[in-house]
């Protein structure tokens, strides 16, 4: 689909410059949402007690893959918000741009700060 | 004035606010939602609502960086993340994702035109955002008897500077959905006029997923590498 200018995804749903609008998903879908999210919430918290709690049984191996399933599970978290309730997913993906540059730039610069302040280099 | 014609999602005629029906208020003006031709065919209000949270992007991305800079940097034997509670700051995390959920299903009781829906809701989102709130001072009060204040260290200034920011803009949203509500109220909102709630929306679920990335990166991780014997 050619999508030279924002609103062509708009247009090209719904026959009209004039309409933004998009089919939301059901208030049973946010439901299920809203379970996913809370399962993955109780899992961040489980995943940071397993290595203090289970020294004894041979789980420390898991301290080290703890931060990188943080991100994930915040990752997921974050994409499932913006997509499923902020609408990105359906609306047109002009909006998805705007956002996505701006986050682009933050994640660059939380980067950049934390390979200057903590000594890491390329 | 001339009256912008209301449209459901397959571009169809929506009949118009205010005629025989008396629990949603008729201005007599454009109350689309300001959703007429644009030169970039999107709602103009929307692409503004979506410019400013690009721009609290790159707020929150700055002080969570500032944060990450000083974390692990602080003055030996002062107060720092072994503090956190972690379960309490869960239930709060879960709160504020909860209230995402009642706004939207205030949007989308509003959208199928049942006022009672979007009345509840919204009224629900507000409260949930004050029991965040109530939870923030609360533990912003035991830090603060625990010897963690702004004041304390760097990893105190960057911490309740980020967190208190982030507090700022609960705040702004809970006074901007009670408005809602009581506008709601008194006059009713028009299915058309959805947008209205949809921008409140977009700016609520923006400071949910801003602590998703908060309670993740400021509380998790550093109270794990605590838990695991530091670094």
């Amino acid at each position: 689909m050619s999508r030279d200018y924002p609103g062509a995804d708009a247009e090209a749903r719904h026959g009209s410059t004039a309409h933004d609008a998009h089919a939301h998903p059901t208030p049973a879908t946010y439901i299920k949402i809203a379970v996913i999210l809370l399962i993955i919430t109780i899992a961040e918290v489980v995943v940071l007690y397993i290595p203090s709690e289970t020294e004894g049984f041979g789980l420390t191996w898991f301290q080290p893959v703890l931060i990188p399933a943080f991100l994930i599970l915040a990752a997921i978290k974050f994409v499932i918000v913006v997509g499923y309730y902020m609408h990105l997913k359906f609306d047109d993906s002009f909006f998805l741009r705007v956002f996505g540059f701006a986050l682009l730039i933050a994640l660059t610069i939380a980067t950049a700060v934390i390979a200057l302040f903590h000594g890491i280099s390329l | 004035m001339a009256r912008a014609i209301a449209h459901d999602e397959q571009g169809r005629l929506l009949p118009q606010a205010g005629h025989g029906d008396s629990d949603i208020h008729d201005h007599g003006h454009d109350d689309h939602g300001g959703e007429h031709p644009t030169s970039t065919g999107l709602n103009n209000v929307k692409v503004l609502m979506w410019t400013f949270i690009a721009s609290e992007c790159l707020l929150f991305g700055s002080l969570i960086s500032t944060y990450l800079a000083v974390e692990g940097r602080t003055i030996p034997n002062t107060p720092g993340p072994e503090l956190f509670d972690i379960p309490y700051t869960s239930v709060s995390a879960f709160v504020l994702l909860f209230s995402s959920l009642s706004m939207v299903l205030a949007l989308a009781g509003l959208q199928a035109g049942d006022q009672r829906q979007l009345r509840i809701w919204l009224f629900v989102t507000a409260a949930l955002g004050l029991v965040f709130l109530g939870g923030q001072y609360y533990e912003f009060s035991t830090f603060y008897f625990e010897e963690f204040w702004l004041d304390k260290n760097f990893l105190g200034s960057s911490f309740f500077l980020l967190t208190g920011f982030h507090g700022a803009h609960v705040t702004v949203g809970v006074i901007w959905l009670l408005a809602l509500w009581l506008y709601s109220l008194r006059y009713g909102i028009a299915p058309e006029k959805s947008l209205l709630v949809e921008i409140s929306g977009l700016y609520w679920h923006f400071v949910d997923v801003v602590w998703i990335v908060i309670f993740a990166v400021v509380y998790l991780i550093p109270y794990s590498r605590i838990e695991g014997g530091g670094h």
